[in-house]
């Protein structure tokens, strides 16, 4: 796989799917909850990665969960498939040693 | 806003937008309805959504065409597999490259004449601000315009004259142009060797000098340089201080010699070069000019204007033309493109199937359109300098020298975008075409696509038929200008007739007794040759360009009615009838008309009828008429039939003749005419003339029909361009119609076969596809001459027509038969392949397919 770095946003989109699957704006809420507020996720930004993402089987649509409330016909609901748990587990594990370093030379406090 | 949003994703990939457009706009909806609590929450939401769309769809913009452009590295890419498909096509292939090494250099010398003319800045310091002023009454009258004339920065004043110049093989005619102080900077004079003149030497009593052109001296001094030789001038030496190179002039004045204004004697007025100062514009300047000249001003312009006027509208519209079979020639090789990618249509159906882009597909192709437009275009570099050779050296004195008209860069740069860009154009459809779909459904996608490329080759058919019959109109058009200008009836003979044109000599220039006698002597040396041929004089011949053009005046007439302007001729007894010009009343001039007798005077129809517009007869009548060597009043003895004079276009004008010898002239054509043997040579002629006076220079020696003919220059010259863009254009459009119905036979070549042999007859089939082409062709031939017809005011306004009206039905017919016959003779090759089509073999591809 490389240690080519997944763009942020398709990271993010992995882990939020990691909790299953959701569609394009559920997705962005769970992302700007996550970051409390510092980022700001718009329409053609998130759906362009989703699109990416899907090209490259690392998630896939899906039908609406079995506990979902009011499945919205109109969206498109996502999953991440086993190829998107590998990336994501491969690029935490890079982001790891990064932090791992940077705390090795204290730029961040122990864990 | 949302629906703004809405409109706005448009800019996003189709998929992306199919796919996921409903849920960004819900997505909208949703973020501005909760950010509705807070102050301009929804504008800033909805703002920042498409800010956020906009960098979104062209970084998705930017992806996609960095993964679709051709990688130009070496050793692979794009480029070299555009060259090994063309090589592989190289019958296609030659053809595009000449059509399209034609069509630009035919571009580059359009664009570089026009360049020249109508772009560059003029050849001198500062072009643009120069004027030519007419009326200034002396040199230090010029030289006061720069204090005393707002909005003029400098001027120098200039005279015409003339002077024999004796060189080793006899006394030259030498154009003289006579200077004052500050022209040779403000003009920008440039030198081969030497020095430009000083102050002191163009002031009057002044140090004499002279600066003589390049070809004067080498027929006075050979390959000589410059180091302290002389000019024999009118009997005096003159020292030289410089060589001009020839092909300079000063507006179209292309000067022997240039010489102090303080040397040629005082006429009473100047002419006067001056530069406006920056940002000023000559109608500012033209009222306070007018009032510092002492005589009145007689013409103020500004040198680009006098240059370039009467020559921007002929050239805008060959001009045109050129890019007319520019488009054709770019149209034809879009044909081909066609023909030959559809060829290649299983590799293209694999290549999609394999995943490639359509795009990127195109690419290449346009890629090799580029590569065969660069070498079309790199022949024509090669070509273009003979071509604009071959066509200038038709045009001499039609274009002033004064303008550079060389193949400049700008001049190859425009031509060689233009065509590359036409190319290009037309090609990015049929390489579009040429990608299209079809893996999966592989025979109908290409049937589908046949038949686009086929109705967009057809297109193409009917665009080069519209656009060669509007060069075929303006073709004929021309013709029959040149036609009406026919110099074998312009009102007196042409044929047989042999004319020398001199200037008295220096020394007898002052006696117009002298100038008399030279002129008797002269006469009589004509008529001794051998054969007594007809002899007679005239100051200045019909046709010639030159004429002299006086105030004439009946008497009787109101002080304050402005003259009759009419051409005078001083010309012998036997005038009239060397010409064969028709004596309608009265008598012709006769030897008795000398000096001492009342002066006599012959006019034309033209004349009479504008002297007497009421038609009274002339007759006895007395006209008052201002020739310079004898002023004065004069009776109407002969009226005679009009002729054409002063050029063939502009018709005969009023005319007067007096006798040469009542109104001696120190200007005359020797005009001869066949006697009792063959017409004398030329050099018996010269010889006979020279025998008179050594001293007496001789202009020129030609047969009438060559004066003539020079006034033919302008519609000759457009009508040689304009035919070689014809005949490139129509030719073209011939090979249009061969390549279409070339594609049509391949495209139908089953069902032609099926037809055959179910009993059609090949005529029956050759006829039908030759009517395919000929409908297509007549379509376009209607659209360019319906195209025509609608700008033929713009175009008859700018072109040379004579005779011709530019909406005459005429030229639109001939342009519809040449333009059918010539598709007719592209179409009849591929149609008899057809009608020769084995029925058998046709059907076992069918089968096998």
């Amino acid at each position: 796989m490389g240690d080519t770095p997944l763009h942020p946003l398709e990271f993010r989109i992995l882990l939020v799917l990691l909790d299953g699957p959701a569609h394009g704006y559920r997705i962005v809420k769970a992302i700007e909850e996550r970051e409390a507020g510092r980022t700001r996720i718009y329409p053609a930004n998130l759906y362009r990665r989703i699109r990416d993402l899907l090209a490259r089987g690392w998630i896939e649509e899906t039908a609406p969960p079995s506990d979902e409330m009011d499945p919205d016909p109109r969206r498109t609901y996502v999953r991440i498939t086993g190829a998107g748990r590998a990336i994501a587990r491969h690029e935490a594990g890079r982001l790891d040693e990064l932090v791992s370093d940077a705390r090795d030379r204290d730029l961040l406090e122990p864990a | 806003m949302i629906r703004l949003y809405r409109w706005l994703l448009r800019l996003l990939p189709r998929d992306l937008r199919e796919r996921f457009g409903g849920e960004m706009e819900e997505d909208l909806r949703r973020r501005m309805s909760e950010a509705g609590g807070r102050p301009f929450g929804r504008a800033v939401e909805g703002w920042r959504a498409v800010q956020d769309l906009a960098l979104s769809a062209a970084a998705l913009r930017w992806a996609s065409w960095r993964d679709a452009r051709p990688r130009l590295s070496a050793g692979s890419g794009v480029v070299q597999q555009a060259v090994r498909s063309l090589v592989r096509r190289r019958g296609l292939t030659a053809a595009s490259v000449a059509t399209l090494a034609l069509a630009s250099s035919l571009g580059f010398v359009a664009f570089s004449v026009l360049d020249g003319v109508l772009l560059r800045p003029l050849p001198y310091p500062e072009g643009d601000r120069l004027a030519m002023v007419n009326g200034a009454s002396s040199a230090d009258e010029v030289a006061g315009w720069s204090a005393d004339v707002p909005g003029i920065e400098a001027a120098a004043a200039f005279t015409l004259d003339r002077a024999v110049a004796t060189t080793p093989a006899g006394a030259v005619d030498a154009r003289v142009l006579a200077i004052g102080p500050g022209f040779p900077e403000l003009a920008g004079i440039p030198l081969e060797e030497g020095r430009t003149l000083a102050s002191e030497e163009l002031r009057a009593a002044g140090t004499p000098a002279v600066l003589v052109s390049r070809s004067l001296w080498r027929q006075v001094h050979g390959e000589a340089r410059l180091a302290g030789q002389t000019l024999e001038l009118d009997g005096s030496p003159w020292p030289v201080v410089g060589i001009v190179p020839d092909g300079f002039a000063v507006n179209r004045y292309e000067m022997d010699v240039y010489r102090g204004l303080g040397f040629t004697p005082d006429r009473g007025r100047v002419s006067a070069l001056a530069r406006l100062e920056p940002g000023t514009s000559i109608e500012t300047v033209r009222d306070p000019l007018a009032r510092a000249t002492a005589g009145g001003l007689l013409s103020f312009h500004l040198l680009n204007d006098t240059l370039r006027d009467g020559l921007r509208g002929p050239l805008r519209v060959l001009l045109l033309a050129a890019g007319l079979v520019v488009v054709i020639a770019s149209a034809n090789v879009a044909s081909l493109a066609i023909a030959r990618d559809l060829g290649r249509r299983p590799e293209v159906a694999l290549r999609r199937a394999l995943g490639a882009g359509r795009g990127r597909i195109a690419a290449g192709i346009v890629v090799e359109g580029l590569v065969l437009a660069s070498a079309g275009v790199g022949l024509g570099l090669l070509l273009a300098p003979l071509l604009r050779r071959a066509i200038l050296a038709r045009a001499p004195g039609f274009l002033p020298t004064a303008l550079d008209l060389g193949l400049g860069v700008n001049s190859l740069a425009a031509g060689a975008l233009a065509v590359l860009a036409v190319t290009v154009a037309i090609g990015i459809v049929p390489a579009w075409l040429a990608s299209g779909r079809g893996e999966s459904r592989l025979r109908a996608g290409m049937i589908r696509d046949q038949r686009r490329a086929g109705r967009w080759m057809a297109g193409l058919v009917a665009v080069e038929a519209a656009f060669a019959t509007a060069l075929v109109i303006g073709s004929v058009l021309l013709v029959e200008t040149f036609l009406a200008l026919n110099p074998t009836t312009p009102g007196f003979t042409v044929r047989d007739r042999l004319t020398a044109e001199l200037r008295a000599p220096t020394h007898v220039l002052a006696d117009d007794e002298a100038v008399r006698r030279w002129s008797d002597e002269l006469l009589a040396a004509a008529e001794r040759l051998d054969g007594r041929p007809a002899a007679a004089l005239v100051s200045y011949l019909p046709l010639s360009g030159l004429s002299a053009y006086l105030p004439a005046r009946l008497p009787e007439a109101d002080a304050d009615v402005r003259p009759t302007m009419v051409h005078h001729r001083a010309v012998s007894a036997g005038y009239r009838s060397v010409m064969e010009i028709p004596l309608l009343r009265g008598r012709d001039l006769a030897e008795t008309d000398a000096p001492g007798a009342s002066g006599a005077l012959v006019l034309n129809e033209r004349a009479a009828r504008t002297l007497w517009p009421d038609g009274e007869d002339p007759l006895g009548r007395t006209v008052h008429l201002e020739v310079a060597q004898a002023p004065g009043d004069y009776t109407v003895v002969g009226v005679v039939a009009d002729a054409r004079g002063l050029g063939l276009r502009t018709g005969s004008q009023p005319e007067v003749w007096t006798s040469i010898r009542q109104t001696p002239s120190r200007h005359v054509h020797v005009l001869v005419a066949p006697g009792n043997g063959p017409l004398p040579t030329g050099d018996a002629l010269r010889s006979a003339l020279v025998a008179v006076d050594r001293r007496t220079p001789i202009l020129a020696i030609e047969t009438l029909g060559s004066v003539v003919g020079r006034s033919m220059v302008v519609p000759r010259f457009q009508l040689t361009l304009l035919g070689l863009l014809t005949l490139a254009g129509v030719t073209l459009a011939a090979l249009g119609s061969f390549a279409v119905l070339g594609h049509r036979v391949r495209t139908v070549r089953s069902e032609l076969g099926i037809r055959l042999a179910l009993g059609a007859s090949p005529f029956g089939i050759a006829e039908r596809l030759v009517r395919h082409t000929l409908v297509l062709t007549l379509v376009g031939a209607a659209i360019g001459g319906g195209v025509t017809w609608a700008g033929a005011g713009w175009v008859g306004s700018r072109l040379f027509l004579v005779g011709v009206e530019p909406r005459d039905p005429g030229p639109y017919v001939v342009a519809l038969v040449v333009v059918s016959v010539l598709a007719l003779v592209g179409a009849a090759w591929p149609a008899w392949r057809a009608a020769r089509l084995d029925p058998r073999a046709t059907l076992a591809e069918v089968g096998g397919g």
